[in-house]
């Protein structure tokens, strides 16, 4: 196990500097000039100097790339380089915010998606499996921001059930999971229909296998055979799946946060690449990447939980 | 007989209806709202700065613009440099010598936040503070002509300019460089100006909350009247929807809108009023003299003459946006019409690139913006150049990389929204046709087309006009630069696509909301009861 750890967290080392290596360059590909952006038209040349002395952005890449690396090896995140305010603290406030999105909407995803899977399953090519069908199908298809203006529309307009601007700082813990429900449905519902979907063929594909049969041959009431024994044993691809969907849902966080007006690294992240804030945009994606990776090792984690067979070696 | 008499009663009826309904009708009395509290929804994500000398992104101006004042400035809600009025300033006048200019500041007007009073030091502070190439503002240009600022005393400052400086009061306003800091603040608070803003108009700062809003509270000892509003929320929502959903659910009272007719026609039909303001963002094509075959003034007529601004106008919408046909926009100083206007003739462009050499037409490629006010614009020019065999290729690639490339003298064809202060010739046409403005040279702003350089140009009216302080002389100086520039077909002015705002009838703001990206809130701005 530990051997295991170690292993684990060694490549997702290897991982980040991947990611922020191909993060560093991909930003300077792109031609456009971030003095020009942030100062604007109206810019003189020497404003547009003094801002790329400032931020560095007149040295050599290498330069660049190397104080980057150093930085993060320090756990530095840096600054902004249009507020320049320290990146690790607006991400450390806003942090919060897309972490309740992104847990309540895979609770959601889960809560709902794995019991309709089942069910689903279980009565194969009934009305209740077409309906479901057809739901995952439509939330497959669906742009979470247009599920966003949807539920809003309904909730928010016709029955006034929820506000419109969903600004969280000032609330109280009751206030902020009032407020949490309909931008985590906009992406639980998305997410829910991944997971039925899975959930129904592995269900499906198991019901098939030896041990159902024994087992229903046994006697076993078929909500033991059900839920004791076929749904232990298709949990891992379904765990997997969520974890592998954190990445979705942090996308779809951006478009989330954005229709909802919730604060969010969403948003901090599409405002630094509309301004080509290289730094922001940088450290922006290389906590992304974190969460990624953290979310998949502790997915894997789990699957011991699951299955007795499995052993970290 | 008992029809007609029935028919009379109901007639009656309905006419009492009528009544009833038209008066139970939301027209707004003069009495206030209990809650004098104004809720601007704007289109950012978030701020940058909201530090004047700094600011460029609309939804930074409402803020800064409720906070800060300047020596002089525009009638509330309109950009008007004709009619310009004190402010931090009582009264101003300029020496016999044309470049020594004198202003009597207002006496007891007091900072926000008990930063003290509003002395000379501030002004001088202020201008430095632009001027210098160290602290980097973007609007350093705008007082480049600025020699030196001294103050004579505590409420006199003397501006004297390198040369005669007819525009003078017009960059002293409440816009851009104008803008008067508190020299005491902005050394105490340092980077934290930049959203800590302290100033001495209507409202004074409360709190930001980073992506979500900013809070100003009535300034109660504001010089010029106590604000009737107690607060001003501005907040945060980039959701064109979601922004429209907020106004109709009640929860803020003002909000930017996409300047699209479909926005315009739905809310003025839900009973919101509807602001279209200017001066905005003019478009304009400019051909690359350098490249071929643009280099020919027979292919750049065709093409002029290929495009029909009507239907460009059209698919925009009626309301958005107004044809321009001088290369100085409607609403500058100096603006004329009497220009060469290459009408809609697509035979005529026909017969003028045979005579050119192609007679087939031929093909182009160019790189365009990806915004939806860039991009769509383009498309239906590529399409009228079609039918005159002119094959436009259109690479798209977004926004900040698109201003990148056409400085590097990427495209053949370029267009251009934009908008100068102030609104004279004088920025404007030389910031497009000046040789010294020619992308790559050191003094580069915007002329993409060589102009100037590649054809002799309009240099000479254009510096002529620079240092006349007399106007008339000026505009007659414009007039001859903007017919030699159409008749040089170096460009071909588009349409001015207008700003779009919608509020709340009961959102009184005291004043007509006439320019400007955003509504703007002064003393005057009240909530009537609803």
């Amino acid at each position: 196990m530990k051997a295991y750890l170690i292993k684990r967290i060694l490549s997702a080392l290897v991982i980040m500097w991947a990611v922020a290596s191909i993060v560093f360059f991909a930003m300077r590909l792109v031609p456009a000039d971030p003095a020009q952006v942030v100062l604007g038209d109206y810019a003189t040349e020497e404003a547009l100097k003094t801002f790329r002395h400032e931020m560095g952005l007149d040295r050599p890449l290498w330069a660049q790339y190397t104080e980057f690396m150093a930085q993060l090896a320090r756990g530095d995140l840096g600054r902004s380089m249009i507020t320049n305010r320290p990146i690790g603290d607006q991400i450390w406030a806003l942090f919060p915010y897309t972490f309740d999105l992104a847990i309540s909407s895979m609770l959601i995803g889960a809560i709902i998606g794995i019991p309709l899977g089942v069910w689903a399953a279980i009565r194969k090519n009934s009305a209740v499996d077409y309906i479901s069908r057809i739901i995952a199908l439509a939330g497959f298809s669906f742009p979470a921001f247009y599920l966003g203006v949807l539920l809003l529309l309904v909730f928010s307009v016709e029955l006034g059930w929820f506000p419109i601007i969903h600004q969280v700082r000032t609330g109280s813990p009751a206030e902020h999971l009032y407020k949490l429900i309909l931008p985590a449905l906009s992406l639980g519902l998305i997410q829910a229909s991944y997971v039925t979907r899975l959930t129904r063929s592995s269900m499906l594909e198991a019901l098939n296998e030896d041990y159902v049969r024994t087992a229903f041959a046994k006697g076993l009431r078929p909500k033991n055979v059900y839920f004791k024994h076929v749904l232990k044993n298709i949990m891992i691809p379904v765990v997997t799946a969520i974890g592998l969907y954190t990445g979705t849902i942090l996308g779809g966080a951006i478009l989330t946060e954005t229709v909802f007006n919730r604060p969010g690294m969403g948003k901090l992240l599409v405002g630094a690449i509309n301004q080509r804030d290289y730094t922001t945009i940088q450290s922006g994606l290389m906590v992304f990447a974190f969460i990624v990776v953290v979310v998949n090792l502790i997915v894997d984690l789990t699957y011991c939980l699951f299955d007795p067979k499995v052993k970290y070696e | 007989m008992k029809t007609r008499q029935l028919t009379h009663r109901f007639m009656i009826l309905l006419a009492a209806a009528t009544a009833l309904v038209l008066l139970s009708f939301p027209g707004y009395s003069e009495e206030l709202a209990k809650e004098q509290i104004a809720r601007l929804a704007v289109d950012v994500a978030d701020i940058g700065t909201v530090d004047p000398h700094f600011a460029v992104k609309i939804g930074e101006a409402p803020i800064y613009r409720s906070v800060y004042e300047a020596l002089l400035r525009h009638p509330p809600g309109v950009i008007d440099i004709e009619n310009i009025q004190p402010a931090l300033a009582e009264r101003w006048e300029v020496a016999p010598d044309k470049v020594t200019w004198t202003f009597h500041l207002r006496k007891g007007v007091q900072w926000h936040e008990g930063y003290g009073e509003f002395t000379a030091e501030d002004v001088t502070f202020s201008i430095g503070r632009v001027l210098d190439p160290q602290v980097g503002s973007p609007f350093r240009k705008n007082l480049a002509a600025v020699e030196r600022v001294t103050a004579k005393d505590p409420f006199t400052v003397e501006i004297k300019t390198k040369s005669p400086v007819p525009d003078l009061p017009a960059l002293l306003v409440d816009y851009q460089a104008g803008y008067i800091v508190c020299k005491k603040a902005v050394e105490k608070l340092g980077k934290d100006i930049n959203f800590h803003p302290v100033g001495t108009g209507p409202f004074t700062y409360q709190s930001y909350k980073p992506q979500e809003s900013f809070t100003l509270a009535a300034n109660e000892s504001y010089w010029r009247g106590k604000p009737v509003l107690k607060k001003l929320i501005i907040s945060f929502i980039p959701d064109n929807s979601t922004r429209e959903l907020a106004l109709r659910n009640g929860e803020v009272d003002a909000i930017n809108i996409p300047a699209k007719q479909e926005w315009i026609d739905r809310l003025k039909k839900a009973g919101y009023d509807v602001n279209l303001t200017s001066p905005a963002n003019t478009f304009v094509l400019l051909f690359n003299l350098k490249q071929k075959p643009l280099d020919d003034i027979r292919v750049r007529q065709a093409l002029c003459h290929a495009i029909s601004r009507q239907e460009l106008i059209n698919f925009l919408g009626k309301n958005v946006a107004k044809p321009e046909y001088s290369p100085l926009p409607s609403g500058y100083v100096g603006h004329t019409d009497d220009v060469v206007r290459y009408p809609h003739d697509p035979e005529k462009a026909k017969k003028l690139l045979s005579q050119a050499g192609y007679p087939n037409g031929f093909k182009l490629s160019m790189n365009i913006s990806n915004s939806d006010i860039y991009l769509p614009p383009m498309q239906v020019i590529q399409e009228q150049w079609k039918t005159v065999g002119v094959d436009l290729a259109l690479n798209v690639v977004d926004h900040p990389t698109y201003h990148k490339l056409i400085r590097q003298d990427a495209n053949p064809v370029i267009i251009y929204g934009a908008y100068r202060y102030p609104l004279t010739g004088n920025v404007y046409l030389t910031q497009f046709y000046h040789s010294d403005s020619i992308i790559g040279k050191k003094t580069a702003v915007i002329n993409f087309s060589h102009y100037g350089d590649a054809l002799p140009g309009v240099d000479k009216y254009l510096d002529d006009a620079r240092f006349d302080l007399n106007v008339e002389n000026q505009k007659a100086l414009w007039v001859k630069a903007q017919k030699q520039i159409k008749a040089d077909a170096v460009s071909f002015p588009l349409f001015t696509r207008l700003y779009a705002m919608a509020k709340a009838k009961y959102l009184d703001l005291g004043f007509e909301q006439k320019s400007q990206s955003v509504y703007d809130f002064r003393e005057t701005s009240r909530i009537l009861k609803h």
